[in-house]
């Protein structure tokens, strides 16, 4: 049996379920808003709700999708002693994500919260070439860089979604634009040079497979910094891409320093065919990679676990 | 070093007179000679001076605006040696996880064996049923059919129905509130033809026609508006049929078959199972019938993206011969009225179709 974590609203678990399903591969699908008990028995546990109860044990191979195991600790009246049971419950957590990790798995809970910071050093260090970067919050460091208007700022964390529960935002990427108006002192930003493309490249990578699609942005000017920033009437051209082998070979290192076996990556290839690497994210979308280069990434997922598991 | 490529998602596709690139990512085609689609072929090998070279002074203006018109609708672009090997081609594969993706159910207004048949079909994992009632029905019987594939796993639901006074907006609004799964509903026998605004009816393509069905030979009409540049049909068209694959019919006396129209029948539900019938390797014989077998389409441009139809064609007995309706001809370029075409008329009277036609 597959163990799935991942959230209600995720489509790309329910279209590797399709697959599962035609493979006939038993799976229990946890969703992070699923509330869960775990019961301690002599050699395992049994986890359950309302819908499943299973035994750890069972547990043949699994796909940290994205979300976490929602468990439930029974409280009691003492904040203290609260405190102290969460903290042994966390322990116990943490226990069973390390045995679901030495199953057959497409990525897990614990090395999914990657920090881009750490994730450029590492990359620079293996030789791949980061951008130009800085995390600054003041405004007399921000003059102090040549051609400001040549610099972006990012999310240090990645998701910028942000709900305000009548609305929310987005955020992307844009040119700095500064006026009189910055502040002296600001929140710690993340400043990156930007850099010209030739075109973009998310990549797929899957136990040491890369599955990339190239994005030809530069003639639309609406996407200029961040392909994000859609142009709905004419979207980009997404067509499938090799990557050179020393690319590949970087990459994988950079992967197996992460302990990541996937996850999605995004580059950028400049006028002079040089790969600048941006960022890796463990849980990220990638239907929108598989869909127009035709690469059925579901199924490929599902494979995984049809040829490296046996009940 | 200059190369021309066209984009891996823009696929030329070469028919007897002329060619046709089809935009998988942006659902579009375009028109080219078949000269053109030579050049094409060899432009992503040999050097762009080169290959003006080799087509001479009198070929080169007309090249080049191909090129830039190419270029200019995002459809090839200009590239270097060195990103030649970048840029892969298409695989063309399709991949499908279900036994079954669409049904068609024929005259069926018993709950009974809407009962019997829904949890069979989930079992099949088909996507979509289609329902065709030549009789009229009652609006309750309907809703409590409709009713049964509230907890399926059936996605979505087409109904052919026959329209009666009682089948009015408020009616419909109703229906197509409590049964989100309706993708389309077209009702026949209506006083007159209309099209419902379709976003007033959660997203239910509606429409009234005035045509009375009484038997499914109305279908397999080919016709531009049925073209389809969806990656899975453009793909699925490369080694399947079109209409046929992964679709079983059931009609109202329980028999099972390919599709309403075709003959031959592999079972009844009340003897055998869909999944029974499926293990037949019998029924799975013209799924694998694609375009590139069929005679004339093989040599179609709009053959990867044109909709296909075993049931009816030009020789009936012929089972990798045109379909009977379509009227174009792949030789000339020309679209023509199939139905007045006097070298289908043994067709159409084999058929039985003499109604269908338009005098
Ligand atoms: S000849 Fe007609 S039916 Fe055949 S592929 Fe062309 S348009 Fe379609």
């Amino acid at each position: 049996m597959i163990l799935i974590i991942t959230e209600e609203a995720d489509y790309s678990s329910s279209m590797v379920i399709n697959w599962l399903l035609y493979y006939r591969i038993n799976f229990i699908r946890i969703n992070e808003n699923d509330e869960l008990h775990v019961e301690c028995l002599l050699n395992d546990f049994r986890i359950t709700n309302n819908s499943f109860n299973f035994l750890l044990s069972e547990i043949k191979g699994m796909w940290y999708r994205r979300g976490f195991l929602n468990i439930k600790i029974e409280k009691s009246e003492n904040e203290i002693i609260n405190n102290f049971k969460k903290a042994e419950f966390a322990k116990l957590k943490q226990y069973i994500y390390y045995k679901l990790s030495l199953l057959p798995n497409i990525n897990s809970f614990t090395n999914s919260d990657v920090n881009k910071l750490v994730v450029n050093d590492i990359a620079s260090e293996i030789g791949i070439i980061t951008p130009q970067e800085y995390i600054l919050s003041s405004k007399d460091e921000l003059l102090l860089l040549d051609d400001l208007s040549q610099y972006a700022t990012k999310s240090i964390s990645g998701s910028a979604i942000l709900d305000f529960g009548n609305f929310y935002t987005i955020g992307y990427t844009s040119l700095l634009n500064i006026t009189e108006e910055y502040s002296k002192f600001f929140f710690p930003s993340l400043i990156q040079k930007y850099i010209k493309k030739k075109y973009e490249l998310r990549i797929f990578f899957l136990h040491d497979q890369f599955y990339t699609m190239a994005i030809f942005s530069q003639r639309d000017e609406t996407t200029r910094v961040d392909f994000r920033n859609y142009n709905r009437k004419n979207p980009n051209r997404n067509v499938p891409f090799e990557l050179p082998i020393e690319i590949k070979v970087k990459l994988i290192n950079l992967m197996n320093r992460l302990k990541l076996n996937s996850g999605s990556i995004d580059m950028i290839v400049t006028p002079n065919n040089e790969y600048v690497f941006l960022e890796v994210n463990p849980i990220g979308q990638y239907g929108m990679v598989s869909v127009p280069c035709n690469y059925y990434l579901d199924m490929k997922i599902a494979n995984f676990f049809k040829n490296n598991t046996y009940e | 070093m200059v190369f021309f490529k066209l984009f891996a998602n823009c696929i030329a596709v070469k028919g007897a007179n002329r060619s046709l690139i089809v935009d998988l990512q942006k659902n579009s085609s375009h028109l080219i000679p078949n000269d053109m689609y030579e050049v094409l072929t060899k432009s992503d090998k040999i050097e762009i001076s080169q290959l003006y070279a080799e087509y001479g002074e009198d070929n080169y203006n007309t090249i080049k605006d191909y090129f830039e018109n190419l270029e200019e609708l995002e459809i090839g672009f200009f590239c270097s040696e060195n990103e030649l090997n970048l840029f892969p081609e298409l695989n063309l594969e399709f991949h499908y996880p279900f036994l079954i993706g669409n049904s068609i159910l024929e005259g069926i207004d018993e709950i009974r064996v809407y009962e019997e048949l829904i949890p069979q079909l989930e079992k099949l994992g088909c996507e979509y049923v289609e329902i065709i009632l030549y009789q009229e029905i009652e609006n309750n019987l309907l809703q409590s059919i409709l009713d049964l594939f509230q907890i399926s796993s059936i996605k979505h639901i087409g109904l052919i129905i026959k329209y009666d006074v009682t089948k009015d907006e408020k009616f419909l609004k109703k229906l197509t509130s409590t049964c989100l799964r309706l993708s389309k509903i077209i009702l026949h026998s209506s006083v007159d033809e209309k099209l419902l605004e379709f976003k007033s009816f959660n997203l239910t393509y509606i429409s009234y026609v005035k045509k009375e069905l009484k038997s499914f030979n109305f279908c397999g009409v080919v016709d531009q508006g049925y073209f389809s540049t969806k990656m899975l049909h453009f793909t699925e068209s490369q080694n399947h049929n079109t209409c046929l694959n992964r679709k079983i019919s059931i009609d109202k006396d329980g028999n099972i078959k390919n599709c309403p129209s075709m003959k031959e029948i592999f079972g009844n539900i009340k003897e055998v199972s869909l999944e029974e019938v499926l293990n037949q390797t019998n029924f799975k014989r013209y799924w694998s019938i694609s375009k590139n077998q069929i005679e004339v389409c093989k040599d179609c441009e709009f053959r990867h993206i044109c909709t296909d139809c075993r049931a009816y064609t030009e020789n009936p007995e012929d089972q990798y011969s045109k379909p009977l309706k379509c009227g174009y001809n792949p030789y000339t370029n020309v679209w023509e009225e199939w139905s007045t075409n006097p070298l289908k008329e043994k067709a159409i009277a084999f058929y039985e179709m003499s109604d269908l036609i338009k005098r």
